[in-house]
C-alpha cells in the first residue's frame, strides 16, 4: 500500500514535469501548443544523442538539453504563432499551426534517427534501488522526483520575482494593458515559449532515462495526460500542476491496486471530467472575475 | 475510368465527413474535440442493431446504420453536452478530449464490443454512397449559412454575449451545435465501419480528432464546402508526392505538414478563404416591412424596479435602486466612473442578476433563469460600452443577427426552398436595411466593422439594436470617442427614436449632449440613486454636483469630449 | 424542437437519395490470366519475358514502423538477390500504410487494380489485414501475410496465405520451453489490453497456461503508450512469482522490463514474436538477460542461409536484421517458390501453389504453407544470454 502510495507520487511527477511547461504556455498566453508533445519527444531523442556522444554527466546534459529546447522554442514562437497574432480566428488557427509544427518536428526526427527507438547507455546512469522502510525506490524515480521540484521551485522563483517573471504576469493578467505599460509583449511571448519548451525538452529527456528508450510517439502518449493535468491545476497554476500531476499518479496507482488494471486508463479522464463539471476553474485555479 | 482510385475518393468523403461534424461547432465557436467518442458509440452500436444482411434482398444495411449513428452520437452528445456546455474554449475542449478517451477505454474492455480485438462487419459502403452523404451534408451547410439559425451560429461564434441580448438563445444554439456535430460524427463512425469493415476501439483516437480538427480548419469553417476543400487537400497532398516519385518514409509527412503551416499561416480561414472572397453581397431589397408589433402607446408602464442592488463579493456595485420607465421616454443615466451604471443596465437587460431587490422589464422578471434573449425577445435591446460587433460578419450581417427577435425560423422552410422563407429572409433584410439606413451606414452595408471609423462603429451597434425592433433601447455610452459634430448627429437619432415611440435608457459621460437630448435624468454615485428627475433641475441639484467634483458640471464635462 | 425537426427533414431527404444509391450489387471478381506472365521451363530454369510486379504494403511510418522498416528492407533484399539468379524478373512495388487503415487499403487498391501486380505481400499489421484482406479476397489475389499473426487471418479466404508464425505457436513453444528449464509454479501475466496483437496474445498466453497447469497469481494490464509500470510491478513484487509473461509491443517492452529489473524483480521474463528483435537487446543491454522469447527466426539457428542472410543484411543496411525482415525476406522466396513450380506468375497460379509449398528450407528453417493458407514451420525458443539471443 506505501509502495503503491510511492508509486504514485512517482508516477505523477513524471506528469507533472511534462505539464508545467505546457500549463506556462497556457497560463500566460491562453495558447494551447498542440507541439509541446514533438518538442518533448526532440528533447528525448537529442539528449540520448549528446549523451551517446559526448558521455557528459547528466547535471550537464540537462542545461544543454534546455539550451536547445529554448532555441526550438524560440522558433515555435516566430514561425507557428507569431504571425497569428491579432487574427480574428488566432485561437483555432494556433492550435493547428503548432499541431503543424509538431508534424515537420516529428518528420525531421524520424530523417534524424530512423524509425528504431533510441537509448541510452546503460552505463550512462547506472540505477540504484534504495529501500525505505519496505518502500523500493530507485534512483531514476529520485532524480525525476527532485528535478521536478526544482524545476518547480526555479520556475515560480522566476515567475514571482524576476523582471521577466513579472512582464510574464502583466501580460497574462491584459496584453494590452502590458503593453502601454512598455512590456515588450513579442519578446516575453517568445521567452515564454523558450522556457516551456526548454522545461519540455528536459522533462522528455528525464522520461526517455526513465523508460531506458524514447521512440517518436512519446510525447504523444504523455500528451492527453498533460491535459488533464493542466486543468485539474487549475488555468497556468504550476503549483497546481505540480500537485495534479501527483493526484492523477496517485489515482491510477491506487486503481491498480485496489480494482483492475484494465480501468485505469479511464480514471484520470473521469477524474477531469468530473473535476470540470463541478468546478470548471479545476481544483487549484483562481476564480476570475468576467467583465461586460 | 477511376478504376483503382476508389478508395482514396472514398477517403475524402470519409475525410470530409468527419470534417463536418468539427465544422458546426467551430460554426458556432465551440470548440468541441469529442467527436471521436461520438463516432465510435455510434459505430459499435450500429454493429449492433443493423443486419448483416441486405434490405429486401437489394438495399445496403448502411440505411439502418446511418439514422442510429445519427441518434446515438446526437443523444450521446446532448447528454454529454448537459454538463459540458458550461465550459467555455479550451476548457470545453480538453472536457470533451476527456470523454472521448473515456469511451475509448469503455469500449476497450467491454465484453460486447470484442475489446481491443475489434469487430468485423461485411463491407456495405460504395463510394456512391460515401459521396451521397458528403452531398447531402454540403446541401444542409449551404442552406444553413443565410438562415436564422446559421447566422445565430456566427453570432454566438463572434460573441455570446452580444448574441443574446440580439434575442439569441445563446445556450440552445450551442447545445443544436453540439448535438448536430455529435450526430454526424455518429454517421462518420458508421460508414467508416461499413466501408472498411473493421474497428477496434483505437481507430477512435486522439489523433482521429486531431486529424478531422485539421481538416476543417484548413479547409475553412466560413464556407459550406470548407470540409470537402480540407478532405481534398490531406489526400492529394501525399498522392501528389507519390506521383512526383517522393519516397515513402519522413519526407511525404514532412512536406504535408510545412504545406499546412504555410496554408494557415497565409490564408486566414483557410483554404476556402480563396473562393469566398468572390462572393458579393446582395442589394437592398427594398419593400414593406410587414408583421411589426406595434410598439405601447406613450406613457404605458414598460418596467418597474423596486430596491434593486448587485453585489460582487464585498464590493456593493449598485445598491437600493428604484427605477420605473414609461413608454416614449429618453432616460439619461449618469454618474461618476464606478457608480454602478453599466452594472444596472446590464440587470435590466438580463445579463446579469441582481442579489437583491425586484424588478419586471416588458413581463420578464429580473432575477428569473433563462438568459438575456428573454428580455431582448420581449423587447429590450441594446448596445455595449466596449463595442461588441460581430467582426467577421459584414455590417448588413451584423444587423440581420439584430432581427434575430423578430423573424421566424428559416431554415427548415430552406432545406424544401418554401417561397415563405425567401419571404422571411428578404423581410429581415428589409428591416435590416431600414436600420442601416436610419443611421447612415447604407452605403458600407457590405464593408467589415473592423474598417469602419470608430463613430460609424457605434452607430452600427445602434443599427444592430435597433432591428430587433425593441420597445425598449439601452445605449451604453453610444457618444464615447465620438467628436462633437457626431455626437449631436446622435442626439438627433435618438430623439427621433423617442418620435418612432421607443423608449431610450442611455448612459452617458457626455453631460451637455444628456441634457440636450433626455426627457429625464437619473444620477447614480457609489450604487445609489442620488438624484431623478427633469435634467436641468437635476443638474443644479447640490449633491449631484458635489458628486461631479467641485461642481462644475456643465462646462467641464462638456468640454471634457 | 427546431434542431429535431431539422435532424428529422435532413433525414427525409437524405434517405431518399440514399434509397437510389443504396442498392447492393456483386461484381463477381475478374481474373483473366496473362500469357506474358506464364514462362516455360519449371523451377529453377524457369523463364518468364515479362517483368514480375509483386506489391508490399508496410507500415513505414507512424506507430508500426519499427516492424515496417525491416520489413521492406529484408524483402528488398530477397528481390535483388532474386533478380540476381535469373530467369524471373522481380518488381517490386513498395506502399506506405502509414500505420492507418485508410491508407492500408487504398494501397491494396491500387497495387489490385491499378499496377496489376501478381501478389501482395503485407500489411504489417493484423488489424489492417482484417480489412484489406476481404478486398485481396475478392479481388482474387494472392496475398501473403509476414507479421500478420492474428487468429483468424488465414480463413478470410483462399487467397489469403501468411508466413509468420501465429503467436499461439510461438507461446506454445516458449511457455513450455521455460516451464522444463525453470520450473514454473506460479506466474504473472503482464499484457497491453489496448493493442489488437497483445490483446489476442493474452487470451493464448491463460489458455497455454492452463494446459500448462501453471498458475496465474497476477494478471495485470496497461496501455501501449503508458510510461510508468511500477504499480503493477510492485504487485508482481509482492507476488514473489516463478516468471512473468509479457505480452507487449517494442515500445512498452523496454520500459517494462527495466523497471522490473530496477527494482530487482528477478524472476525471469517469458514472451512471444514481438521480444525477438535485437533492438530490444540493445535498448534494455544487461536487463535484458534472462529474456525467453518464443519466435519463428533465431539470428543464432544454423538454418539453410541464415549466415549469408544476416552478412548481406548487414552489408546493405548496417545493422542487424530481426525476425520482421527474416519472414518478409522468406516471403519473397516463397512467392518465387510457387511461381516457378508452373513458371506463371498469374495471380491464380500463385495462389494455387503458395498453398502446396512443402517443407521448404528458409531461414526460418524448413516452412510449409496448406491450402488454407496457414503456415507450420517449428517455433524458435530462444534466451538472451551475454547480450545474445541462444537457442534454448
Amino acid at each position: 500500500m506505501l509502495q503503491q502510495l510511492a508509486n504514485g507520487v512517482f508516477a505523477g511527477s513524471i506528469y507533472a514535469l511534462f505539464a508545467i511547461g505546457f500549463t506556462l504556455v497556457f497560463g500566460i498566453l491562453r495558447h494551447l501548443n498542440l507541439a509541446h508533445a514533438a518538442i518533448f519527444t526532440a528533447g528525448a531523442f537529442v539528449g540520448i544523442e549528446i549523451a551517446t556522444r559526448t558521455g557528459m554527466p547528466i547535471w550537464v546534459l540537462f542545461p544543454v538539453v534546455a539550451a536547445v529546447g529554448a532555441l526550438a522554442g524560440l522558433l515555435l514562437e516566430r514561425v507557428a504563432f507569431r504571425p497569428l497574432a491579432g487574427r480574428d480566428d488566432e485561437h483555432f488557427a494556433g492550435l493547428i499551426s503548432s499541431v503543424a509544427f509538431g508534424g515537420v518536428l516529428i518528420a525531421l526526427i524520424q530523417a534524424r534517427y530512423g524509425t528504431e527507438p533510441k537509448s541510452f547507455k546503460q552505463d550512462y546512469f547506472p540505477n540504484q534501488l534504495f529501500e525505505f522502510g519496505g518502500i523500493r525506490v530507485t534512483l531514476t524515480q529520485l532524480v525525476t522526483l527532485g528535478l521536478a521540484l526544482v524545476l518547480m521551485l526555479g520556475l515560480a522563483w522566476l515567475v514571482s520575482a524576476t523582471p521577466l517573471g513579472r512582464a510574464m504576469r502583466a501580460v497574462a493578467e491584459n496584453p494590452t494593458a502590458a503593453k502601454v505599460v512598455g512590456v515588450n509583449v513579442h519578446s516575453v511571448t517568445a521567452g515564454t515559449y523558450a522556457l516551456s519548451s526548454a522545461l519540455g525538452t528536459v522533462a522528455g529527456a528525464l522520461l526517455a532515462l526513465n523508460l531506458g528508450q524514447a521512440d517518436r510517439g512519446l510525447g504523444l502518449s504523455i500528451e492527453l495526460i498533460g491535459f488533464a493535468v493542466i486543468i485539474l491545476g487549475g488555468l497556468g497554476s504550476l503549483w497546481g500542476a505540480m500537485a495534479a500531476g501527483i493526484v492523477l499518479g496517485l489515482a491510477e496507482a491506487l486503481t491498480i491496486h485496489y480494482f483492475d488494471s484494465t480501468w485505469k486508463g479511464l480514471v484520470p479522464f473521469a477524474l477531469l471530467f468530473l473535476v470540470l463539471v463541478i468546478r470548471p476553474r479545476g481544483l487549484f485555479g483562481h476564480v476570475k472575475v468576467r467583465e461586460v | 475510368m477511376l478504376v483503382g482510385y476508389d478508395t482514396l475518393i472514398t477517403n475524402i468523403a470519409l475525410a470530409a465527413i468527419l470534417a463536418y461534424s468539427f465544422h458546426v461547432v467551430l460554426m458556432a465557436g465551440q470548440l468541441n474535440l469529442g467527436q471521436a467518442g461520438f463516432a465510435s458509440l455510434g459505430a459499435y452500436v450500429s454493429t449492433l442493431i443493423v443486419p448483416t444482411e441486405p434490405l429486401f434482398g437489394s438495399l445496403s444495411p448502411v440505411l439502418i446504420g446511418i439514422p442510429v449513428g445519427a441518434f446515438v452520437g446526437g443523444a450521446a452528445a446532448f447528454l454529454v453536452g448537459l454538463p459540458v456546455l458550461r465550459l467555455r474554449g479550451v476548457f470545453l475542449a480538453i472536457g470533451t478530449i476527456a470523454f472521448g478517451e473515456m469511451v475509448r477505454v469503455f469500449m476497450n474492455n467491454a465484453e460486447w464490443t470484442n475489446g481491443a480485438l475489434g469487430v468485423r462487419v461485411d463491407k456495405w459502403v460504395t463510394v456512391d454512397f460515401a459521396w451521397i452523404i458528403v452531398a447531402v451534408l454540403a446541401y444542409l451547410f449551404w442552406r444553413l449559412g443565410p438562415s436564422r439559425i446559421g447566422r445565430a451560429f456566427a453570432a454566438v461564434r463572434e460573441d455570446e454575449l452580444a448574441a443574446s441580448s440580439m434575442g439569441v438563445n445563446v445556450v440552445r444554439t450551442r447545445m443544436t451545435s453540439f448535438v448536430a456535430s455529435g450526430a454526424i460524427a455518429g454517421v462518420y463512425g458508421v460508414m467508416f465501419l461499413y466501408f472498411f469493415g473493421r474497428i477496434t476501439p483505437t481507430t477512435f483516437d486522439f489523433s482521429l480528432t486531431v486529424d478531422g480538427l485539421v481538416t476543417a480548419v484548413l479547409g475553412g469553417y466560413l464556407v459550406f464546402f470548407g470540409p470537402i476543400l480540407g478532405a481534398g487537400f490531406f489526400t492529394a497532398v501525399p498522392e501528389l508526392q507519390k506521383a512526383l516519385g517522393v519516397e515513402a518514409g519522413w519526407v511525404d509527412p514532412f512536406i504535408t505538414a510545412v504545406i499546412l503551416l504555410i496554408v494557415i499561416l497565409f490564408l486566414p480561414g483557410g483554404l476556402s478563404t480563396a473562393f469566398a472572397r468572390i462572393r458579393r453581397g446582395r442589394p437592398d431589397p427594398g419593400g414593406d416591412i410587414e408583421g411589426l408589433e406595434p410598439l405601447p402607446d406613450n406613457g404605458t408602464p414598460i418596467a418597474s424596479i423596486k430596491g434593486l442592488g448587485k453585489s460582487y463579493g464585498a464590493v456593493q456595485a449598485v445598491r437600493e435602486v428604484d427605477l420605473d420607465l414609461r413608454s416614449g421616454e429618453i432616460l439619461g443615466v449618469i454618474g461618476p466612473n464606478g457608480a454602478g451604471k453599466t452594472t444596472l443596465v446590464n440587470m435590466i437587460s438580463g445579463l446579469e442578476t441582481p442579489t437583491t431587490g425586484e424588478g419586471e422589464v416588458l413581463g420578464v422578471r429580473l432575477g428569473a433563469t433563462g438568459g438575456a434573449h428573454r428580455f431582448a425577445q420581449a423587447g429590450v435591446s441594446r448596445t455595449f460600452q466596449h463595442s461588441k460587433l460581430f467582426d467577421r460578419l459584414s455590417v448588413l450581417d451584423n444587423v440581420l443577427v439584430g432581427t434575430h427577435a423578430v423573424s421566424r425560423s428559416t431554415y427548415l422552410r430552406r432545406l424544401i426552398w418554401l417561397p415563405s422563407a425567401r419571404r422571411d429572409e428578404k423581410r429581415a433584410r428589409a428591416l435590416a436595411w431600414a436600420q442601416l439606413r436610419r443611421v447612415g451606414l447604407a452605403d458600407r452595408a457590405h464593408a467589415r466593422p473592423g474598417s469602419l471609423s470608430y463613430g460609424d462603429q457605434r452607430r452600427l451597434e445602434i443599427a444592430r439594436a435597433l432591428a430587433s425592433h425593441p420597445t425598449l433601447l439601452i445605449l451604453d455610452e453610444p457618444a464615447a470617442g465620438m467628436n462633437h459634430v457626431e455626437a449631436a448627429e446622435l442626439a438627433e437619432l435618438i430623439r427621433s427614436l423617442a418620435d418612432d415611440r421607443i423608449t431610450v435608457l442611455f448612459i452617458e459621460h457626455n453631460v451637455k449632449m444628456v441634457l440636450d437630448t433626455c426627457t429625464r435624468l437619473v444620477v447614480l454615485n457609489f450604487g445609489e440613486v442620488i438624484a431623478e428627475g427633469e435634467p436641468r433641475a437635476v443638474a443644479a441639484d447640490p449633491k449631484v454636483v458635489e458628486a461631479y467634483l467641485g461642481g462644475v458640471l456643465d462646462e467641464e464635462a462638456s468640454e471634457n469630449v | 424542437m427546431r434542431l429535431k425537426s431539422s435532424s428529422a427533414a435532413a433525414a427525409i431527404a437524405a434517405a431518399a437519395l440514399l434509397v437510389s444509391a443504396g442498392c447492393v450489387s456483386e461484381s463477381p471478381a475478374s481474373n483473366e490470366s496473362d500469357s506474358a506472365l506464364t514462362g516455360s521451363g519449371t523451377g529453377a530454369d524457369c523463364t518468364i519475358d515479362e517483368t514480375v510486379k509483386i506489391g508490399a504494403v508496410f507500415s513505414l511510418t507512424e506507430a508500426a514502423a519499427f516492424a515496417g522498416a525491416y520489413q521492406s528492407e529484408g524483402f528488398e533484399l530477397a528481390i535483388e538477390e532474386l533478380n540476381a539468379v535469373g530467369g524471373v524478373k522481380y518488381e517490386m512495388i513498395l506502399e506506405d500504410d502509414k500505420t492507418t487503415v485508410e491508407d492500408s487499403v487504398a494501397a491494396f487498391e491500387k497495387l489490385i487494380n491499378r499496377d496489376e501486380v501478381s501478389a501482395i505481400v503485407g500489411p504489417t499489421l493484423s488489424n489492417m489485414a482484417f480489412t484489406t484482406y476481404t478486398d485481396a479476397q475478392s479481388a482474387g489475389v494472392p496475398a501473403l501475410g509476414v507479421s500478420t499473426t492474428a487468429e483468424g487471418i488465414p480463413e478470410i479466404g483462399d487467397y489469403i496465405f501468411r508466413a509468420s508464425l501465429p503467436e499461439e505457436v510461438a507461446l506454445a513453444a516458449s511457455i513450455p520451453a521455460a516451464k522444463e528449464s525453470l520450473g514454473l509454479e506460479e506466474v504473472a501475466v503482464l499484457y497491453d489490453s489496448a493493442d489488437e496483437f497483445t490483446a489476442s496474445a493474452y487470451n493464448t498466453i491463460l489458455d497455454v497456461l492452463a494446459d500448462e497447469g501453471i498458475e496465474v497469481v497476477v494478471d495485470e494490464s496497461f496501455e501501449t503508450a503508458d510510461a510508468d509500470f511500477s504499480a503493477q510491478l510492485t504487485k508482481v513484487l509482492e507476488a514473489d512469482v516463478d516468471a512473468v509473461i509479457l505480452s507487449a509491443l517494442p515500445g512498452a517492452t523496454v520500459p517494462l522490463v527495466k523497471q522490473a529489473r530496477d527494482l530487482e524483480i528477478e524472476a525471469p521474463i517469458v514472451g512471444g514474436n514481438a521480444f525477438n528483435s535485437p533492438v530490444l537487446v540493445g535498448a534494455l543491454e544487461t536487463a535484458s538477460e534472462g529474456l525467453i522469447v518464443g519466435g519463428a527466426w533465431s539470428a543464432a539457428a544454423e538454418t539453410t542461409g541464415n549466415a549469408e542472410f544476416i552478412a548481406n543484411y548487414f552489408a546493405k543496411y548496417e545493422r542487424q536484421p530481426d525476425q520482421f525482415a527474416a519472414q518478409a525476406y522468406t516471403a519473397a522466396y516463397l512467392l518465387d517458390q510457387a511461381i516457378r513450380a508452373d513458371c506463371d506468375a498469374n495471380r491464380e497460379a500463385i495462389k494455387d501453389n503458395l498453398g502446396q509449398i512443402l517443407e521448404f528450407d528458409s531461414i526460418l528453417g524448413p516452412i510449409s504453407i496448406d491450402e488454407s493458407g496457414e503456415v507450420t514451420q517449428e517455433p524458435v525458443v530462444q534466451i538472451v544470454r551475454d547480450g545474445e539471443f541462444t537457442l534454448l
